[in-house]
């Protein structure tokens, strides 16, 4: 997949990825790996941005005698996921034009 | 190669990072790293996901262009004296700052990415920013990666702010009296706080707007979908509308006040003034008006709910109270001021 669809997409699937529950860095590459192969390079950008707009916080916990940190989903991220959800019908009408089309 | 001795290698190829960054990475990357290790794989098992130091640096440089070297704060500053600022941009949030120095304008973008043009002519002073390279994954509004500019308004300015950005935020606090602020963004919300202007004008979609201890003569909100929260206001107009969107507004001494949404409530407290109207549908308008019932001429209606006060009018009301809406409630009343 282009680099950059992918970037887009996998914002939304970072954020799947937290609805059942807080995760770390590891378990959430595995989780979302599962649809979209990611890479830890490309996910620090994504949860980076993912914070610094609200999506998304975090809180350090130990674990293991060190201090795992954790991504919490908020509610602004519950909105994307629903706008994602909502906009994806407009994305498919659009693939089935461009899908006729060629 | 042990993973600390790879991790120096990799922070060291990386290039110039502020200490902050290049902590938070190193912990980013160790943890991975000790995770790995729990879930039973080795280190050169881990570590060989990278490739080399150099090679997973000039990926994570890739990556993350806000990181990466070359993505500087340029500082903007007028040539003369500027009454009115006209900035329009896209993908850029802006924050509005007070400053105590002269107006400026902070911006950090990529020069490669972006072009900035700036220029005066007589008072004005014109911004526009645009983008080089079209990113088509502006389809995913908020994955965008976000440039942020920054006004710094210096207590003296008092003129007129217009300012347009799309797909990002628009927020300030504490901010002069000006004579006009038009802020227009779109997929994101608009907070301000603490500020006044003779007109204003504040647009979005998709997006909630929050406007609090705001002074001013005419004020317009406009959103959709999304929720509208007023709180402290002092004006003579004011005109908000949304669509499926909750409107809410406290503590607000205006003297017209149009308020409509559909589909979603209207709720008000201790508001203070001449003419009310209140529209939507769906959802019911409630509230409370500082004030005497007996001074307005009340237009009240809905349908399949019940309705209070009832219209109701007599000579001599010079005062307005307009409220309507469809299957859900109307319940006004007031109360001493």
């Amino acid at each position: 997949m282009d680099s950059q669809r992918k970037k887009g997409i996998l914002d939304v699937c970072v954020l799947a990825a937290l609805k059942q529950g807080p995760s770390y860095g590891y378990e959430l590459i595995r989780s979302v790996s599962v649809c979209v192969p990611v890479s830890e390079s490309t996910l620090y950008p994504i949860l980076k941005r993912l914070e610094a707009g609200g999506c998304l916080t975090t809180y350090r916990q130990e674990h293991n005698g060190r201090l795992r940190k954790y991504y919490q989903l908020t509610e602004a991220g519950e909105e994307k996921i629903r706008q994602f959800l909502d906009e994806w019908s407009e994305m498919e009408r659009v693939y089935a034009f461009v899908k006729q089309m060629s | 190669m042990d993973y600390h001795q790879f991790l120096q290698e990799f922070l060291d190829a990386l290039g110039p990072l502020s200490p902050e960054e290049r902590q938070q990475i190193s912990d980013y990357y160790e943890e991975f790293i000790c995770d790995g290790i729990e879930q039973g794989l080795s280190e050169e098992e881990i570590l060989s996901r990278f490739g080399s130091p150099q090679e997973e640096a000039a990926r994570f440089r890739e990556e993350n262009p806000c990181s990466a070297p070359g993505n500087e704060t340029a500082v903007f500053t007028p040539t003369g004296a500027v009454q009115t600022l006209d900035l329009s941009a896209k993908n850029v949030r802006i924050t509005l700052a007070a400053a105590g120095g002269p107006l400026q304008i902070h911006y950090r973008y990529n020069p490669q990415r972006v072009r900035v043009e700036n220029w005066q002519e007589g008072s004005v002073w014109h911004f526009r920013q645009s983008e080089i390279k079209k990113r088509w994954w502006h389809l995913f509004s908020f994955s965008a990666p976000q440039d942020e500019l920054t006004i710094f308004l210096p207590p003296a300015f008092d003129g007129r702010l217009l300012l347009q950005t799309s797909n990002a935020q628009i927020r300030g606090k504490d901010l002069p009296v000006l004579k006009q602020l038009q802020a227009v963004t779109t997929n994101a919300s608009i907070l301000l706080e603490n500020l006044g202007a003779t007109t204003g004008l504040l647009k979005t979609s998709n997006a909630t707007i929050a406007l609090s201890h705001f002074s001013g003569n005419t004020l317009e909100i406009h959103s959709s979908n999304a929720s509208i929260r007023m709180a402290d206001l002092r004006a003579v107009s004011v005109s908000a509308g949304t669509s499926n969107g909750r409107i809410a507004a406290k503590k607000c001494q205006i003297r017209e006040m149009s308020l409509s949404s559909s589909n979603g409530p209207i709720t008000f407290e201790r508001l203070e003034g001449e003419r009310f109207d209140f529209t939507t549908s769906n959802a019911p308008i409630t509230g409370t008006i500082c004030g005497n019932a007996e001074e307005y001429r009340i237009q009240t209606g809905t349908s399949n709910a019940p309705c209070n006060p009832l219209s109701h009018s007599a000579p001599g009301q010079n005062k307005t109270l307009t409220a309507g809406t469809s299957n859900a409630g109307i319940q006004i009343s007031f109360v001493g001021g």
